[in-house]
């Protein structure tokens, strides 16, 4: 079994931990970037040798995205960061999602932002661009943040098609382009709606994690606020999956590449936040459906009032598949059997906000 | 934290006899700087807290107006409460 590396962004800066080869060991490394809140991390595995892209955040001193070639242990700027025009009204408050374009096109990312935008560089990251048929649709008037802003978390790339992508912006919902951002779709039939818009039916909509099958892109799963769903048709359509969780708000939702299970963290409803009863519990769904159980084995059951946030979980795609997420009070738990059983490192980090998983293949 | 993500040194020497003119040459020296101390609209970040020989640049209204021997310009984390 090779290494893996986490990726621990946390509010004051980067952690690296890495793995023996039974997954069971880990070295940390770190702060690298200090100080800076890394909202996430991306690998971009398109170039002869694996990239690491970083949304680097500073309510002093801004946004921007840094680039390593050395799997994290040195980072350059990336370029000029992701900007909204002058006059535009809108400023990048932060970067939080930075997502490596389809194979077919090298030299293209793609960055969510607050407030409310999406940009692509294709040039690697030296320069974005807007992208305004995104970011003036003709429903923005009626966009409104969520608890943690009007941020465009989530970009999803399909595997199959070049030119579709999904993203999610809360709290208006998830939007899907076919023609690589030529005109985008909303997607958010089947959802409960949170807030109501007088003048645009099709947002209000609340997404907090998304992720694919690992094997049909025509399948997505939806940790959204308003709780658990699966789509079968590319997004254009969502059935509730909850069964009989005893809550389904939560962040993350995470779809395991090796066996194909899907992976939350449900919490307390919204006004709480944490862990239900102060037991950490991830659920897994074998089959990706509405059968959920609990994994607890490894995982504190009394008093761990934890809060996981949604870029915080990641798997490797090794088999059995690699498990990981972090907390918002530092620990970062993992698992090496499909969530099995659990373990926390051997550190505790600051507040969590993102971890990515990668396979030193 | 600025330093090692912008800056190649956290002191150096620059040029210039308005406010406009030091920036710009700071800029020159280190390009990086100019995003994570000014906004999209060309405005200081509000929690960037710049000084040019003990006044807050903020209170300067007219940055081509010509300086006399500036001295030092410093640039610090506006740090307030805690």
């Amino acid at each position: 079994m090779p290494p893996v590396t986490l990726t621990i962004g946390t509010v004051k800066g980067l952690f690296l931990a890495t793995s023996d080869d039974s997954r069971s060991r880990w070295s940390i490394e770190g702060p690298l970037m200090k100080g800076w809140d890394i909202k996430d991390v991306a690998i971009d595995r398109r170039g002869p040798e694996p990239r690491l892209l970083a949304a680097v955040n500073s309510y002093v001193y801004g946004a921007t995205v840094l680039a390593s070639s050395d799997l994290g242990r040195t980072w350059e700027s990336a370029g000029e960061p992701p900007r909204f025009a002058p006059d535009a009204q809108r400023k990048v408050n932060a970067i939080w999602k930075v997502t490596p374009a389809h194979a077919v096109h090298p030299g293209v990312l793609y960055a969510g932002v607050d407030e409310g935008g999406l940009f692509r560089s294709g040039d690697n990251g030296a320069s974005w661009q807007e992208v305004t048929s995104l970011n003036d649709h003709p429903t923005r008037s009626g966009w409104c943040p969520g608890a943690g802003g009007l941020c465009l978390h989530t970009i999803i790339q399909s595997p199959s098609d070049p030119a579709r992508l999904w993203i999610g912006i809360s709290a208006v919902g998830v939007f899907r382009t076919d023609d690589a951002g030529e005109t985008w779709k909303i997607c958010n039939e089947g959802i409960r709606k949170m807030i109501d818009s007088q003048d645009h039916a099709g947002i209000g909509f609340c997404p907090h994690g998304l992720c694919l099958h690992p094997e049909n892109s025509d399948i997505l799963y939806r940790q959204d606020h308003a709780g658990l769903y699966r789509s079968l048709d590319a997004a254009d359509s969502w059935e509730h999956i909850a069964g009989d969780i005893p809550t389904e708000f939560g962040f993350p939702i995470v779809a395991d590449r090796a066996t194909g299970a899907v992976f939350i963290v449900p919490l307390e409803k919204d006004e709480y936040r944490f862990t239900l009863d102060g037991k950490l519990r991830v659920y897994r769904s074998a089959k990706g459906d509405a059968q959920w159980e609990p994994l607890t084995n490894g995982l504190p059951q009394e008093n761990a009032w934890e809060t996981i946030l949604r870029n915080a979980m990641d798997g490797d795609g090794l088999d059995r598949g690699g498990i990981y997420f972090g907390t918002t009070s530092g620990r970062v738990y993992a698992s090496a059997d499909a969530g099995e059983s659990w373990s926390c490192l051997p550190a505790i980090f600051p507040r969590v906000q993102s971890v990515t998983a990668f396979a030193h293949l | 934290m600025l330093v090692p993500m912008a800056a190649p040194v956290s002191e150096l020497e620059i040029e210039g006899r308005t406010l406009h003119q030091l920036f710009d040459a700071l800029y020159v020296r280190c390009p990086r700087l100019r995003h994570h101390l000014m906004d999209e609209s060309g405005a200081l970040r509000p929690h960037v807290l710049c000084l040019l020989d003990e006044t807050n640049v903020t209170w300067i209204e007219d940055w081509d107006r010509t300086l006399e021997n500036p001295r030092e310009l410093v640039i610090l984390q506006a740090v307030s409460g805690g």
